[in-house]
């Protein structure tokens, strides 16, 4: 600083200037994280939506640990276990088993917390995998507009003519998917595919908004246009789709072992199934069986679309008002 | 404005001719084995040879394309496989689940809108009390409901324990009839699509004239009055209040499924134009809270709604074929996957076909749908590039 001795607060200027950039960012990223998160707080269903979410990877982990330590195997085990202590099988809850056993005498909370951890990577997988893809092919598309826009146009328009789970249910039947990668081969064919479609119409109802024109009238370029202005518009219906994409996943994923197409894996969808199946052979209904995981698929897209209205409001601070 | 919807249509058929030949090598290569290991698993290799031939499942896949493809021009999709050897044509096996499907899918869609619709914009503009907060859960629930699990409590409380509704048809009355059921099926569908553009066309002349619409409780209710006036008509009463009677289950289900879906949408979209200048100075200029909502506000934000029903439209059908197959229901999808699971490739390939070409149309009328409520895409130089 040549002349800085000129200037009252050079002192001062220095000073700040001994703080390293990387610090300086990284405390106004830190600051805004936290006015974000007081906002996302105030929301009480988006922490009960996140609270959820936390108690699921639980159910994910804990089951491992379960297992090791205080349930034997034979008993508790998710595919093979038996109960000899109870005779008629399904039982109603007991102390022993807290959700009861299911028709073949299996414990029924060993088995739903088993088919957690498949469908929590699967759900993850494919939900951030369509959101990331189709926020940045819609506004990349909507914001240049051209051939680009064409392309991505009509691939999607070809990804929509075979519904993803159609897709994903006659794929799973030719050859076994492990759960990351149906998520990631779901989150594609859904994430350039349909609702690339619906980010590329919310973009375009955003580039026609004022205050893009004014950004580019100030000189913006097209990355700080599209990472700084469009994609942050685009966030809340993003996250919106997000829950759309964790219903149609899991569903999908349940439905192909419904169809007998691929060899029963264990998620919620299929214990709901296999209860169905055992219904045949022992017709009187064994709700303890069914509910559980029914309840856990629906709370589990349900707290997808809480954690979506708390991000609404971080992205749009005008509704707080209300 | 026509041109470019004809632009639209051309390049859509175009997509759905790529789509259908990459289904057709998928499903004749990715599927393990053909329909002969399948279905005829005792039969030496002279014999399987010879039956592949008279099947034509023995010439090259590039030679069968070419086949299929020439027949394809002509109207003829080829003949679907059964035990008997070549069945009945797939162009035939198609028409008779066309009109189900159109049926439960096409009214379900259309009442599933409308709920939806007409829910999240009233949610949307109320402070938040008991009554949204019952609303948006009970949406949330049902979306997230798995459609066999619904599916199934339906069968189980309204069929088997109540017994008011049924999943299959009264045999006595189908006895003796002088049609078939899916006979009654298209013609019901043709008088609904009939009277539903007469209906419209009538609206339209009285917007005209006294610059508003009917209510749509009221238009509802003409159409349905005047339905089921036709079935009297055409003196098919007790068979498509029977076809109803089965009817209502997978229509029900599919609309509780479904509405959750288009109404958090429309409330998200709806608070976003909340605090748009437009709804102030309609408020400034004296509007009612109802006439800004419903004229102002939910214009606006039907377009996002609209652009989601282009993707729900064709994978709800195919995603739905839990529901119909849960609830015994004759579909297009169901259709679908049980030649998936037979090896019937020619029907499951004219299934798809359907299906693609359902999702053409319904693209081609959101199309018009999204002219009709954004002014700003009509403008010449954006009409070029794709609309939705």
């Amino acid at each position: 600083m040549s002349t800085g001795d000129l200037s009252p607060s050079s002192s001062l200027v220095q000073s700040f200037s001994k703080i390293p950039r990387w610090r300086r960012l990284f405390q106004l990223r830190m600051r805004g994280l936290r006015e974000s998160w007081s906002i996302f707080s105030n929301n009480k269903l988006a922490i009960f939506g996140l609270v959820l979410l936390v108690i699921y990877a639980l159910m994910a982990v804990i089951h491992p640990i379960l297992m090791k330590t205080i349930w034997p195997n034979t008993i508790y085990n998710p595919a093979t276990g038996y109960d000899p202590n109870i005779f008629p099988h399904p039982a109603p809850p007991s102390s022993a088993h807290l959700l009861g056993t299911d028709s073949l005498g299996r414990d029924v909370l060993s088995r739903l917390l088993a088919a957690t951890t498949p469908t929590f990577i699967l759900a993850m997988t494919a939900a951030l995998v369509t959101a990331a893809l189709s926020t940045l092919v819609g506004a990349v598309s909507a914001y240049y507009r051209g051939w680009l826009d064409s392309i991505f146009g009509h691939f999607s328009d070809l990804l929509l003519l075979a519904p993803a789970p159609m897709v994903m249910i006659v794929i799973s039947g030719i050859s076994q998917l492990e759960p990351l990668e149906f998520g990631l081969l779901y989150g594609f064919l859904a994430g350039l595919g349909g609702t690339a479609i619906i980010m590329r119409s919310y973009a375009l109802t955003v580039m026609a908004k004022p205050f893009i024109d004014a950004s580019r009238v100030a000189g913006a370029g097209a990355g700080r246009i599209i990472f700084k202005h469009l994609i942050p518009q685009m966030l809340p219906l993003a996250s919106v789709q997000m829950l759309l994409t964790v219903t149609g996943a899991v569903f999908a994923d349940g439905f192909s072992t419904f169809l007998g197409l691929s060899i029963t894996r264990l998620n919620w969808g299929s214990l709901i199934w296999d209860s169905f199946t055992l219904m045949t052979f022992i017709p009187e209904v064994p709700w303890n069986v069914l509910i559980p995981p029914a309840i856990a698929i629906s709370m589990f897209a349900a707290s997808f679309y809480f954690i979506a209205r708390g991000l609404h409001e971080v992205a749009e601070p005008r509704i707080r008002q209300r | 404005m026509l041109k470019y919807l004809l632009r639209r249509l051309i390049s859509g058929l175009i997509l759905l001719f790529i789509f259908v030949s990459i289904v057709f090598f998928a499903v004749n290569t990715l599927l393990p084995g053909d329909w002969v290991s399948y279905y005829a698993m005792g039969l030496t290799h002279s014999e399987s040879a010879a039956l592949r031939q008279e099947l034509g499942l023995d010439a090259n896949i590039w030679q069968r394309y070419l086949v299929w493809v020439g027949n394809l021009f002509q109207g003829d999709l080829g003949r679907g496989y059964t035990i008997f050897g070549l069945g009945a044509p797939v162009t035939e096996t198609l028409k008779q689940v066309i009109p189900s499907t159109i049926l439960v899918f096409g009214v379900g869609t259309v009442l599933a809108f409308m709920l939806g619709e007409w829910l999240g914009r009233v949610i949307s503009w109320r402070k938040p009390d008991f009554l949204t907060g019952s609303a948006t859960f009970s949406a949330i629930t049902l979306y997230t409901s798995f459609p066999p699990w619904l599916a199934f409590l339906f069968t189980y409380f309204l069929v088997r324990r109540y017994n008011l509704f049924s999943t299959d048809p009264n045999r006595t009355i189908w006895r003796r009839a002088p049609v078939t059921w899916s006979g009654i099926i298209s013609d019901m569908v043709m008088a609904l699509l009939i009277i539903t553009l007469a209906v419209m066309i009538l609206n339209y002349l009285y917007q005209r004239w006294k610059r508003r619409g009917l209510p749509r409780l009221l238009l509802l209710a003409i159409i349905s009055a005047a339905w089921y006036g036709s079935w009297m008509y055409m003196d098919i009463l007790p068979y498509a209040r029977d076809v109803m009677r089965v009817a209502t289950l997978p229509l029900a289900a599919y609309v509780l499924l479904t509405f959750g879906e288009i109404m958090l949408i429309m409330r998200t979209t709806m608070v976003d134009t909340l605090h748009e200048q437009y709804i102030t100075t309609a408020r400034a200029k004296g509007l009612t809270s109802a006439e800004v909502r419903d004229r102002h506000a939910a214009r606006n934000a039907l377009i996002p709604v609209v652009s989601r029903m282009v993707v729900t439209l064709p994978f709800i059908m195919t995603g739905m074929v839990m529901l119909e197959r849960a609830l015994y229901w004759e579909g297009i999808g169901n259709t679908l996957f049980y030649a998936l699971g037979r090896q019937d490739v020619t029907v499951a390939v004219g299934a798809v076909m359907v299906i693609g070409a359902f999702s053409l149309v319904a693209r081609l009328v959101l199309d018009v749908l999204v002219l009709y409520l954004d002014p700003r895409l009509r403008t010449p130089s954006e009409s070029d590039g794709g609309v939705l």
